[in-house]
């Protein structure tokens, strides 16, 4: 079947003798041809589908009113200066248009398309940094945001188990420190205490592989540092934020390079498996300066992400 | 087919403004268009038959209603709350149909739904549809909801002399009248706004019934639902942009979405902001 549809009007209409409109979670109805032009007056994305079904019609207008209001609550929200709670109103309703109709992708998409006003970069970061749930959508707009899902901090459970051949872990708990803003060290599990992991070594690779791989890790932990870029100010290098996708990337390319020198040494081992890995990448067990956070000093040879 | 300038009596093409030789303003084409003798001519002749059928029917008192409630009457455009958010975030706040949209560089989908709907809008209006903003008569307090949720009440002091009338939706006209392309439509189905009445006599005039209360009346003016047996209206055509500072009312029927419920709060913030009344309907 023909119809029409368009995503800003919120409307699709299946074509025919008796035009009958079907309105995003609404009630359809049957109309005239007149009224095909004045729903649709104004509305520069009207396009002409064909369709298998009216459940599919349904589908592909709910992801056209998705994407062109997720995009336009975004605006609201970058433009506007609303209360707290209509911000996280429209925050929550984005999450679940984007969620719900499936189309992060194209939303995404459309947003790196968009030239923003550089003005809006600071507002961007603070409503990333509120709401997680929309984070990679501004960052799409905005490359400068971090986008806040993306962020590698310390995410306790991604560390690697104990039966590891390479490194161990052992845990200490840590009062949460406030930098700049951030919560340091932020808790994992819901009402659980902070904790941070100490990396310890074992002896099951032999010392002189393991400064092999050490070497490995940190090249890899220097090229994210690189790409990077700058820190933001006031924090140690250590905690700055890099892109997942960067961090998987130099994981992998890691992970290659030390099973290539396992291979080369004849040594009969696994290289560490990709989240311990991440974790040694994150968790420097180079960083032994003193750094003061908060007035307090940190002068154990501890690992912090 | 074009108008003579008042000044020096050369020609004004139906689409042109000022008269090319000696720069008179000959008048908005739209409203030209309507005072034209054959317009005027044959309007009286549709109003004679209108008012034949009045006497005929008894129905002279709600005649005289009607008149006034025409007179009375504003002009509404209907928009769901997404264009009247995209209206209202413009920096230069001007309600801008598709056309000037279009010429702006906004982008559209090349359809064959685009590329036709000029058509119905040309025979109506020759040479000089684009630049309408196109509306509708009302004599209630809410317009046709069910083309958009906001019903935008203008005031008359911003259109008044920049404004006619016509029948019918071009569409539904040009089907009843066999308007093909390459064909004018029939003169005698447009009026200027200050004319509005004789139009509403001419198209309603034979359907008015005896005893017909304010509410029959504006439903015969404007039909207000879905279900009508005509759902018509006559709709009205501004040359020109509109200003959101000529908003005088908006009422709005609660969005469906929640999307748009929150981008209709933030709109009522803006309007309550720029002085302009607004009103919700449940």
């Amino acid at each position: 079947m023909k119809a029409l549809l368009s995503g800003q009007a919120g409307v699709a209409v299946i074509l025919g003798e008796q035009p009958q409109f079907r309105p995003v979670e609404g009630e359809a109805y049957v109309g005239t041809q007149g009224d095909i032009a004045m729903t649709f007056a104004g509305f520069p994305d009207v396009e002409t589908v064909e369709v298998d079904s009216v459940s599919l019609l349904d589908r592909q207008l709910g992801r056209s009113f998705a994407v062109d209001r997720a995009k336009f609550l975004l605006f609201m929200l970058l433009d506007g200066e609303q209360d707290e709670e209509t911000r996280r109103e429209i925050a929550e309703e984005i999450e679940r248009l984007v969620s719900r109709y499936r189309v992060k992708g194209e939303v995404t998409s459309q947003l790196s398309g968009v030239s923003p006003d550089e003005g809006g970069l600071e507002k961007a970061q603070v409503l990333a940094a509120e709401y997680d749930g929309i984070a990679s959508l501004l960052a799409a707009m905005y490359p400068g945001v971090e986008a806040a899902k993306d962020r590698v901090l310390v995410q306790f459970d991604s560390v690697a188990d104990r039966a590891s051949p390479f490194v161990g872990t052992r845990w200490e708990a840590v009062q949460p420190q406030r930098v700049t803003g951030l919560l340091l060290n932020r808790v994992s599990a819901k009402g659980a205490k902070s904790y941070r992991p100490v990396l310890t070594t074992t002896t099951t690779y032999p010392e002189k592989f393991r400064k092999v791989v050490d070497e490995i890790v940190l090249q890899a932990r220097a090229s994210l540092a690189s790409s990077h870029g700058k820190h933001r100010r006031g924090l140690p290098t250590r905690l700055g934020y890099v892109d997942s996708r960067e961090l998987e990337k130099a994981v992998d390319k890691a992970r290659r390079r030390i099973a290539a020198e396992l291979r080369g040494a004849g040594l009969d081992l696994a290289p560490p498996p990709r989240a311990e890995l991440t974790a040694m990448i994150r968790i420097s067990r180079h960083n032994t300066r003193e750094h003061k956070i908060g007035g307090r000093k940190h002068g154990r040879r501890v690992a912090h992400a | 087919m074009s108008d003579a300038c008042p000044t020096c009596s050369r020609p004004v093409k139906t689409d042109r403004r000022f008269c090319k030789f000696c720069t008179t303003d000959a008048g908005l084409p739209n409203v030209r268009y309507a005072r034209r003798a054959d317009e005027r001519s044959a309007l009286k002749r549709r109003v004679s038959r209108a008012r034949l059928a009045i006497r005929r029917n008894g129905t002279i008192a709600e005649h005289a209603r009607l008149v006034a409630m025409m007179d009375a009457s504003k002009l509404v455009i209907n928009r769901n709350v997404r264009r009247l958010a995209s209206w209202l975030a413009r920096d230069n706040k001007l309600y801008l149909n598709f056309y000037k949209l279009k010429r702006l560089g906004e982008d559209y989908n090349e359809d064959q739904w685009n590329f036709q709907r000029s058509s119905a809008e040309n025979a109506v209006n020759p040479m000089f549809y684009e630049e309408l903003s196109i509306a509708a008569v009302t004599a209630d307090t809410v317009g046709m909801s069910y083309y958009g949720e906001c019903s935008i009440f203008i005031r008359e002091d911003a259109i008044a002399v920049r404004t006619t009338v016509f029948e019918e939706n071009p569409f539904t006209f040009n089907e009843k009248h066999s308007v093909i392309a390459g064909k004018m439509a029939p003169a005698g189905y447009r009026a200027t706004w200050a004319d509005r009445s004789v139009l509403a006599t001419a198209k309603l005039g034979a359907d008015l019934k005896p005893g017909a209360t304010t509410d029959d009346l504006a439903e015969l003016i404007m039909a207000r639902t879905r279900g009508a047996a005509d759902c018509d209206f006559i709709e009205a055509h501004v040359y020109g942009d509109i200003h959101a500072e000529c908003i005088e009312t908006v009422v709005c029927v609660k969005p469906k979405t929640k999307a748009d419920r929150l981008i209709w709060r933030e709109q009522k913030s803006r309007l309550v902001a720029m002085g302009i009344h607004v009103s919700e309907i449940p």
